[in-house]
């Protein structure tokens, strides 16, 4: 008898009594939070700041809104607390692009702002790790004159440079930079490339601020590789050289010291679909870059191309491996059947493990769109073989990804919650481990 | 008129066959009852050697109540021993138990000699089951709060009543220290309240399980009179959930007053919850005796040891429920209630406090003790003697 009633005690008193003493807190680990009070708010893009905490961007609505779309701006901790919360912006709509952090600690915000439906101007701003704000501008795409134009401009990406900024995005005011005419095509959008000092004011005239083809060209991100050389990375439907057929595209390209294009530019996608790219990141070799491929046919693929840094100022055509050796190491889609009219959004990400992280949108069921994760080895191959689908049942959109330093994956995006056809979107930060699960 | 006759007598023999029947049974019962004054009689005449045979008639015909039984065993027992028969006086005492299993001499007015004779015999059950039913309330116990909302919330957690029902084997070490097992079913649940730090969206859960328990544990029971028997005890559970489900209602409380409400049918979470529990145990209650048995009202509050939020699951979608056309790895599929209902489950474990009613039936064995405890009969016996000299 005794033993029995000492056996047990000494079992269940081994084993011992769940608590916060024996259990780590998840919270530390993996979460899933939605930010904003009231209304609705997306989620574009974040930064990790050197004491983990971080800064998270997009825009906020209110249920009754007083303004327009606000830009919305949040200081959480690592475990997904709110420090602070902040709006930004005029009247009118705002939009959010891209946040960076700069070299001197201090918060980059590109977006757009609408003056009227059909005409948005660039906005940029600089603020503090504490949200305060040290400087703004409006920034129309400016003619050969310097006089502002009405062209709608959509920034995609900013990055620091020696001096000051460089923002990536389209205009429609395709004649500032002047080309040839190719008929029965459609000049529609040249990218971006407006380049501002440090204080945010306009870098003079001789720096041109839009460039492209007869077609429709986009830049999303760029990077300065020394202070007169730059490596823009886009999309065009501007059809490569060697080739007819009008589709979209990746396009990379350099940028000289002056801000002008050189011939020497690559075009990784395939023939037959239209590939456009929507986010790059600096790899071990290069530059790793990462969009959507959709054709009239089938529904979209992710598409991923790694290209090399090129030695001299431009990128060679063709794979690293022919003879002559080109820039493009692999270019191919993964075979991740998304759906069809998905918004032209993802995020990649150098993985600690090696080999990238990528974020897009798919609703290749019951078309409710999710955000799917997946992770590519450094040949491009799949990692995982099935990724991984964040969402509910309501729209959401992804924004974008990064690995911490301690391997924990942070994901940035939308989702809408509550009642899944009317619920209100929410600013939706999912922490999770490196393999993309909540453990 | 012939039959008439027949009938007639027929009727008379009928009315005195059964008249004389009643008569016969309660000549019995007064000659039983004479024969037992008569035996106690000659007990105190000291002619013990006829008792046996004075009693046996009565004590074969099985009509004898309770109280006859007990005093004719007693006259037995004492003639026995007086003749110097311990065996024989054994014997009967252990009939007295049969017919009386709860039977205890009075020191006071019993004689020492039967005092003496019945620490050396038990009618103690050695097992008693017992049946209960009953209601019960669960408290919810946080580990570790999570939550989709970043700026805090509070909670409120208002009790939801359930109900068990189950039996157990109360194995008796003694009169008084006995070890329990039970397997009870029953219905758990909790309510939660959820409302977000910085607006009023609130979320409800209505928290439904069903449990079965295998408590195991030590009691003390002790006579407060001849009919009332409380009783304390403390031990173990192991816990096994057989199912859980939440019943949501989201909230969103606008600015302008107006609200938007997600709700849905109950969603079952076992997928989310470990199903293996530990508890310890506390609980006192009264036994009631009726008859031979007991009715007992009983208190338990048992204390969970293990977390029931299975960790890598709680952010999860049962995989079961994922259509395999879905792409994305079917593990690995957000709830749905975290999007819908802005829920997660928290770590936690869970209390439960019962009021339980049942019955118990004593398996009674009547026997002899193998280490009598008549060291203070003897001493009394002793004492007696240097009285009497």
């Amino acid at each position: 008898m005794k033993y029995i009633v000492i056996s047990i005690s000494v079992a269940f008193f081994l084993t011992g009594c769940d608590s916060s003493v024996s259990i780590e807190d998840p919270n530390k680990s993996y979460f899933v939070k939605f930010y904003g009070t009231g209304g609705d708010q997306t989620g574009q893009d974040f930064v990790v700041l050197p004491d983990g905490n971080m800064i998270l961007f997009g825009t906020t609505r209110l249920t009754v809104p007083t303004k327009g779309t606000q830009w919305y701006l949040v200081k959480i901790d690592p475990k997904g607390n709110v420090f602070w919360e902040k709006e930004f912006g005029g009247l009118n709509n705002e939009e959010a692009r891209d946040i960076e952090l700069t070299s001197s600690n201090q918060i980059v915000l590109v977006g757009n702002s609408y003056k009227s439906p059909t005409d948005r101007d660039v906005m940029i701003m600089t603020l503090t790790t504490d949200g305060v704000k040290i400087d703004s501008a409006v920034l129309p795409v400016r003619d050969s004159f310097g006089a502002p134009t009405a062209g709608d401009e959509d920034a995609a990406g900013v990055t620091e440079t020696n001096d000051g900024f460089l923002i990536a995005g389209s205009t429609t005011a395709t004649t500032v930079y002047s080309k040839p005419v190719i008929a029965g095509q459609a000049d529609t959008h040249d990218a971006l490339k407006i380049r501002v000092f440090t204080d945010l004011t306009i870098y003079p005239s001789s720096w041109t601020q839009t460039y492209g083809y007869y077609a429709d060209d986009a830049s999303l991100k760029i990077y300065q590789v020394s202070p007169s050389l730059f490596h823009v990375f886009g999309y065009t439907n501007s059809p490569p050289p060697g080739q007819s057929v009008v589709n979209y595209n990746f396009w990379v390209f350099p940028l000289g010291a002056n801000g002008d294009a050189t011939a020497d530019q690559i075009y990784p996608g395939t023939s037959s679909g239209d590939e456009k790219l929507s986010s790059a990141c600096i790899s071990p070799v290069g530059y790793f870059l990462g969009g959507l491929s959709q054709n009239s046919a089938s529904s979209s693929d992710i598409f991923i191309s790694e290209i090399r840094t090129p030695g001299s100022l431009g990128f060679k055509p063709g794979p690293v491996t022919a003879v002559p050796p080109g820039d493009i190491f692999y270019e191919k889609t993964l075979s991740v059947n998304l759906g069809n009219g998905l918004p032209e959004r993802s995020s990649v990400f150098p993985s600690g493990q090696g080999g990238f992280y990528v974020l897009a949108n798919e609703n290749g069921f019951d078309s409710n769109q999710n955000w799917v994760l997946t992770r590519v080895y450094k040949d491009g191959s799949l990692a995982w073989s099935t990724p991984i689908v964040f969402g509910g049942e309501g729209l959401d959109n992804c924004g974008s990804i990064q690995e911490l330093p301690d391997g924990r994956l942070v994901l940035i995006g939308t989702m809408r919650t509550g009642r899944p056809d009317a619920g209100e979107f929410k600013l939706t930060v999912v922490k999770v481990s490196g393999a993309g699960k909540f453990e | 008129m012939v039959g008439f006759r027949t009938l007639l007598a027929s009727l008379i023999v009928f009315v005195s066959t059964f008249s004389g029947y009643g008569q016969t049974a309660a000549q019995t019962d007064v000659d039983c009852d004479q024969q037992l004054s008569h035996a106690e009689s000659e007990f105190s005449a000291g002619h013990f050697y006829s008792i046996p045979s004075i009693l046996k008639e009565c004590l074969t015909s099985s009509r004898l109540s309770k109280e006859q039984l007990v005093r004719a065993y007693l006259v037995l027992c004492q003639s026995y021993l007086i003749l110097d028969d311990p065996n024989a006086a054994g014997d009967n005492y252990l009939k007295l138990l049969r017919a009386d299993p709860e039977y205890v001499p009075n020191e006071k007015d019993d004689p020492i000699d039967i005092v003496y004779l019945s620490k050396q015999y038990t009618a103690t059950p050695i097992f008693t089951p017992h049946f209960r039913i009953g209601l019960n309330a669960s408290f919810f116990r946080s580990i570790y709060s999570i939550s989709t909302e970043p700026y805090g919330i509070s909670s409120q957690n208002p009790l939801r009543l359930g109900f068990q029902l189950g039996g157990g084997m109360d194995w008796n070490i003694n009169d008084n220290i006995s070890v329990c097992i039970e397997a009870d079913f029953s219905s758990r649940g909790y309510q939660r309240i959820l409302t977000s730090g910085v607006n009023t969206d609130e979320t409800n859960i209505q928290a439904s399980q069903l449990w079965l328990d295998v408590p195991i544990y030590a009691k003390y029971s002790f006579s407060l009179t001849d009919k009332i028997r409380p009783f304390g005890y403390v031990g173990v559970a192991g816990n096994y959930l057989l199912s859980a489900s939440n019943q949501f209602t989201y909230t969103d409380n606008k600015s302008t007053g107006s609200q938007l409400v997600s709700e849905g049918p109950s969603e079952s979470v076992t997928s989310q919850r470990n199903k293996l529990n530990r508890s310890w145990l506390v609980g006192a209650g009264i036994r009631y005796k009726m008859g031979k048995n007991f009715v007992f009202v009983d208190f338990r509050y048992m204390a969970g040891l293990s977390n029931l939020a299975n960790e890598s699951k709680i952010y999860y979608q049962d995989p079961s429920t994922i259509d395999p056309q879905q792409i994305g790895n079917p593990n690995n599929y957000l709830s749905a209630n975290v999007t819908r209902y802005h829920y997660i489950s928290d770590l936690f474990r869970m209390d439960n406090l019962s009021m339980s009613f049942g019955f118990v039936k004593p398996l009674y064995n009547p026997r002899k003790v193998k280490h009598a405890r008549t060291k203070s009969v003897a001493r009394s016996i002793r004492k007696e003697e240097g009285k009497a000299k």
